[in-house]
């Protein structure tokens, strides 16, 4: 069970140090069963997968075009013809909400591998070489975060309009305050290390340094986050979506599906339901993920 | 303690510098020429350069960005945000119109939040590893991975469509007439708060943990306290204050949140008014509110990390000490 997961802060825990007698292969069991075998993992990884199934196979699963108005069939319920029922142009919702997943999911996923692309060196540059550096990059990043994070997405998305691309960097920058101050940590609790005195002091040059010894130590904390980047990143993808200022329509997305549908909640309530469904269980997903990448990757936590 | 709290300052001040000059540099960004938008569209007529141009020399924007920058910063110090575009009201009074409105959403949010964290985080802990652990493990985990919009949707669905018990909108200043006021928060404040409520409960819940595992909890049990005397003495003394902290943190992040509640509940607050500035395209508005906010935040992280300071005691004697 994880908690305070969001910063990655795990409070009085040591990493396995990679390179070590500690993840030498013949004492531990093989990673693959250790997934397999954690609920979070699996359960996690089911959903997810579910819509990716979605995302990829959009054209094949749909049964309706969900771009296609049908006026004389809006607002139906849902019926043996549409699973889910119908929105206010007489479009299939079941359609609707698994071409949902490619957008939806492109963008949370895109966004948090740009978050992870930009922070992880920060922090590494940061937490290695110290000093001003360190002091300057942090100054930045807690400038960053001091905004509440809707917020200041709504200000860049008002300033820079709503394309995808630009959602997709806007929702990564916010986040690369959480990959950089992640990475900075690990780096400083492994920089004094023996194995790394070792290495600095026998020569290794600085790149190599950073790529074959302080990077694998900070891969597993490093990804339990981008699986959690994702799951916020969609959060925040559907809100701002469902503000109006994210995937804009007709482009099937969820969260600008809940916004239409919050005009016919009195007519049409079944209408709510599939849309924050969708956004609710691929959080979910991502969620539980990360927690059962944090029980593999790291056995220490495990209580 | 001083010694503590001056680097900390200075912290805050430089954070406020750079949030500053973020919120400056993206509203530059945005496109459209401030001069044409207060003249008009047809001063874009080439005709009227003359005009344009000195529309831009009043509006300072003919100097490099940094002075520019300087100038506005100049002017915010002072308390001076700015006009609205639309209607051209003071921002810094249209936002104190608006604050409590959210200031009272937010309040219920935190209480919601706040007393039912407690209630299951502690169970949560003490009966751990058995179905009342797993049950709560099952609410926070829905907590948090539920979007708060679709949350209110629901609960407005549920509550105030079907049901019809409460009402479906609107906003009742507490201070007016407390019943209908209430009744009016309920919904919007446990939208607000679910994911607070989450957070906070598996935060104490590890918390409690921890603190029982200390050697001082086995004494008071050995001495033959009760587990509720236990509890309220000792653990939860020491469980609740990094909650703090954490509280600290999330007062300020509430603040998006309250955007997109505000919308669904049609409650007249500072993310409603973020909203509409945002739909007319109101930079100084827009400006002012997310400034505000990160000064907001800022303020409520450095107010955390005092109170914390002198509430633990180990760090009030530490500083004293020195």
């Amino acid at each position: 069970m994880s908690d305070s997961h969001v910063l990655g802060h795990q409070p009085g825990h040591s990493p396995q140090l990679v390179g070590t007698a500690e993840t030498d292969a013949a004492s531990n069991p093989s990673i693959f069963r250790l997934a397999a075998s954690d609920v979070n993992f699996v359960v996690g990884t089911v959903l997810i997968l579910v819509f990716v199934v979605f995302a990829i196979f959009a054209p094949l699963l749909a049964p309706y075009d969900p771009l296609e108005v049908n006026a004389i069939a809006a607002l139906q319920s849902p019926s043996a013809a549409h699973w889910l029922g119908t929105d206010e142009y007489g479009r299939d919702l079941l359609s609707r909400v698994i071409w949902g997943s490619r957008a939806s999911l492109a963008v949370a996923i895109g966004a948090a591998v740009l978050s992870a692309l930009v922070g992880v060196p920060l922090g590494l540059a940061a937490g290695y070489f110290g000093g001003g550096l360190d002091v300057v990059i942090m100054r930045v990043l807690d400038a960053v975060l001091a905004f509440p994070l809707l917020l200041l997405a709504i200000m860049i998305m008002a300033s820079l309009g709503t394309s995808t691309l630009t959602l997709m960097c806007t929702i990564g920058f916010l986040y690369v305050p959480y990959f950089g101050r992640l990475v900075r940590g690990s780096v400083l609790g492994v920089k004094n290390e023996v194995f790394v005195q070792a290495s600095i002091a026998s020569g290794t040059p600085t790149r190599r340094l950073l790529s074959h010894v302080f990077l694998p130590n900070v891969a597993a904390p490093i990804l339990v986050q981008l699986t959690l980047a994702m799951g916020i990143s969609l959060l925040i993808e559907a809100g701002l979506s469902y503000l109006g200022l994210g995937l804009q329509p007709p482009t099937p997305a969820w969260g600008s599906m809940l916004r239409a549908s919050q005009g016919y909640l009195y007519v049409a309530p079944w209408y709510v339901l599939a849309p924050g469904a969708c956004i609710f269980l691929a959080v979910l997903g991502f969620n539980l993920l990360s927690d059962g990448l944090r029980d593999v990757l790291d056995p220490h936590m495990r209580q | 303690m001083l010694r503590l709290l001056l680097p900390r300052l200075a912290q805050t001040a430089a954070v406020l510098l750079l949030s500053s000059m973020i919120v400056f540099v993206v509203i530059r960004l945005a496109p459209g020429d401030p001069a044409v938008v207060e003249l008009g569209p047809q001063a874009e007529d080439p005709r009227y350069k003359a005009m344009i141009e000195a529309k831009h020399k009043e509006l300072g924007l003919d100097k490099p960005i940094p002075v520019q920058y300087l100038i506005w910063l100049r002017r915010v110090l002072t308390g001076d945000f700015g006009v609205s575009a639309r209607n051209k009201e003071p921002v810094l009074d249209l936002i104190l119109e608006k604050l409590p409105a959210t200031l009272q959403l937010v309040a219920g949010g935190m209480i919601f939040a706040l007393f039912v964290a407690f209630i299951l985080g502690v169970l949560a802990a003490l009966y751990h590893r058995t179905i009342v652990d797993g049950l709560v493990r099952v609410v926070t985990l829905v907590g948090v991975a539920i979007p708060p919009f679709w949350l209110g949707l629901i609960l407005l669905l549920v509550f105030a469509v079907s049901l019809k018990w409460l009402p479906a909108s609107g906003y009742v200043p507490f201070w007016e007439d407390p019943r209908e006021a209430l009744r009016h928060l309920i919904l919007p404040a446990i939208s607000l708060g679910a994911y607070m409520m989450a957070s906070f409960t598996r935060f104490l819940r590890a918390q409690m943990l921890e603190v029982n595992s200390q050697d001082y909890i086995r004494t008071a049990e050995a001495k033959g306290l009760s587990t509720i005397s236990v509890v309220r003495r000792h653990a939860l003394r020491n469980a609740v204050l990094p909650l703090v902290t954490v509280v600290g943190l999330e007062v300020g992040l509430q603040l998006g949140g309250t955007v997109i509640i505000e919308q669904i509940y049609g409650w007249p607050g500072i993310g409603w008014l973020a909203l509409q500035a945002i739909n007319n395209r109101d930079y100084p508005l827009i400006q002012g509110i997310v400034l505000m906010a990160a000064v907001f935040v800022a303020l409520s992280t450095l107010t955390v990390d005092i109170l914390y300071g002198f509430l633990d005691p180990r760090i009030r004697l530490a500083g004293e000490q020195q």
